[in-house]
């Protein structure tokens, strides 16, 4: 078994270090530090609205469960399961270009690409099923069967479910673009075990995505399926 | 080059990243959703259509605090390195004052409901933010003692960075303390929303942030610009800045405390006098701020050669030419004295 070895490719591994520094080991811990810097600004970032949903999942408790009735929970769990395998597939590219082999890495980028894009599809019908069912906050706010006293509030939750669903497929979209890159990057055989940095950062991102819905599918499509 | 070596203007940058690494995605995602508040017309902040107004102060002003603390935290580190050349001494308690930097960052970030003491969130609420509000004034009062303690049985001399390092001790400390005036709710109740507070923030941001920007611009001119400007007006132009800053803002803590609210072009008769000193202060302000354009313009084509270090000052940007070349060093240099290794070279100077 080929083993992750740096100290024998020293040399080799200072050839992928760019010019401002010193060498590949600071390369590497600068560009951890920065992508987990990137990170903590994404979780503040996502952090408003989950301020915003605390908020209002506090003033209006019976509002938002009534209104979760609405969301398609089978849809909803497919697509998390679609994104766990997303996330496995990723941990192995990040694997495989560590141990420079390179067919597995095209693979497993691929594989997490076509998962991401399911994921991404599967939304984009999902979002038009509410327009469809008038579900869109604002003056077409025409949902069957909601008790009218939850109209109002109900439109919260409807707004906060597209904004931070809405904000997660920008961030997907960003991520399947990376995928490409990295795609097209190790088709060309530029990663190897002196070299895996990027697919290791794009795994950070990948994963923080990842984790970002997995909090919101159950605050947003199982509130309603509870009941104490 | 270690940590305990970094001058204290890189710590105080260093606290500012972390602040606005933290602060800014906040403010970016409150804007996210006033924008999409409006498209959609669904209240998250706007009462008319069931949002929270509060809410919306709250995601501000968790941003637009510690906002203040990136305006003068580079000010208070620009402060630490005049003093200490200056005074020819290293700074007093440099451990203490690049802590208070980061404690400052820390403690930015959980003061922001003072901001919102008459506007709705509970009266509790308000005594903890009340509370830790009061914690902020221990590093800055920290930073405050260091710098004065410094200057003791130091070398000082006064070039006009110094004399704008001095006039941002005094105002800062004045803007600080009544700081506390503010962070006390009961008297805040009375104040809020006067000119007590307007007063307050400008001798915090220009008493400090502004006078400290103009003591950095000044030290660092001859080392950005590699010519020297003309000292005798610089002086000028800091003392009218220094008498035109306090003429203008004074009367306003005695205007705020007699009640006269902010945001209103009218007022009673009785506050003629006050409004008008602080309107001819206002004019001295305005007058004295635009003496450093010109003497800076005319220095930077026609000043003397400044050199490489005018100053004598420690650090790394005086031992290289000024104007800087684009690679700054050919080499990256290893520091091997302790920072601000001012006085007896052998006496300090670490092996």
């Amino acid at each position: 078994m080929p083993e992750i070895v740096h100290d024998v490719h020293e040399a080799e591994a200072e050839k992928y270090v760019k010019h401002h520094f010193v060498n590949s080991a600071q390369q590497m811990d600068a560009d951890t530090l920065g992508m987990w810097t990137f990170l903590i600004t994404e979780v503040l970032f996502f952090g408003g609205m989950f301020a915003a949903y605390a908020v209002y999942r506090d003033l209006y408790p019976e509002a938002f469960a009534a209104t979760s009735e609405f969301m398609n929970v089978k849809i909803g769990a497919a697509n998390t399961a679609v994104l766990i395998c997303s996330s496995l597939t990723m941990a192995l590219a990040v694997r495989s270009a560590q141990l420079s082999k390179r067919k597995a890495l095209i693979g497993f980028l691929i594989g997490t690409l076509i998962f991401g894009s399911i994921f991404l599809i599967v939304k984009a019908f999902e979002y038009h099923a509410k327009y469809v069912e008038h579900l869109i906050p604002g003056p077409n706010f025409h949902p069957d069967n909601l008790a009218p006293q939850f109209m109002h509030h109900s439109q919260i939750l409807f707004f906060l479910y597209f904004c931070m669903t809405g904000m997660h497929a920008v961030h997907m979209i960003v991520g399947v673009g990376l995928l490409t890159f990295l795609i097209i990057q190790a088709y060309r055989n530029i990663f190897n075990a002196n070299n895996f940095v990027t697919v290791e950062m794009i795994g950070l991102y990948w994963h923080f995505v990842d984790v970002v819905w997995i909090f919101l599918f159950p605050l947003l499509y199982l509130i309603g399926h509870w009941h104490w | 080059m270690s940590w305990m070596r970094l001058p204290l203007f890189i710590w105080a940058h260093y606290a500012t990243g972390l602040i606005q690494i933290l602060g800014t995605p906040v403010v970016a995602i409150a804007l996210v959703l006033v924008a999409v508040e409006r498209i959609m017309h669904v209240g998250i902040f706007d009462p008319n259509v069931g949002g929270d107004p509060i809410l919306f102060q709250h995601i501000f002003w968790f941003y637009s605090h510690p906002a203040v603390y990136i305006m003068i935290l580079p000010g208070m580190g620009v402060i630490s390195e005049v003093i200490a050349c200056f005074s020819r001494k290293r700074p007093f308690g440099y451990e203490f004052i690049a802590a208070s930097s980061m404690g400052i960052a820390i403690l930015g970030f959980i003061v922001w409901g003072h901001h919102m003491f008459v506007t709705g969130q509970s009266v509790y609420t308000g005594i903890v933010f009340s509370f830790l509000t009061f914690f902020v004034a221990v590093p800055s009062a920290i930073k405050v003692f260091n710098w004065t303690a410094t200057m003791y049985k130091g070398s000082v001399t006064f070039e006009s960075p110094m004399l704008y390092s001095f006039a941002f001790i005094g105002l800062f400390t004045i803007g600080g303390l009544t700081g506390l005036f503010l962070s006390t709710m009961a008297t805040d109740v009375a104040l809020h929303g006067t000119y007590f507070v307007v007063a307050h923030f400008h001798f915090v941001m220009v008493g400090g942030m502004v006078v400290a920007f103009l003591a950095g611009l000044h030290f660092w001119w001859p080392k950005i610009c590699g010519r020297m400007y003309s000292e005798p007006w610089a002086k000028f132009a800091a003392l009218l800045i220094f008498a035109g800053f306090n003429l203008t803002f004074l009367p306003q803590f005695v205007l705020g405390y007699l009640g006269m609210p902010r945001r209103y072009a009218a007022y009673p008769p009785e506050f003629q006098v006050l409004n008008v000193l602080s309107t001819a202060g206002a004019s001295i302000l305005g007058t004295a701020f635009f003496i450093p354009m010109i003497y800076l313009t005319y220095a930077w084509f026609w000043g003397p050669k400044a050199g490489n270090n005018p100053w004598q000052a420690k650090g790394l940007e005086w031992e290289i030419q000024s104007p800087p070349t684009t690679y700054n060093f050919d080499v990256t240099p290893t520091v091997t004295e302790e920072a601000y290794n001012y006085g007896p070279w052998e006496e300090n100077k670490v092996a």
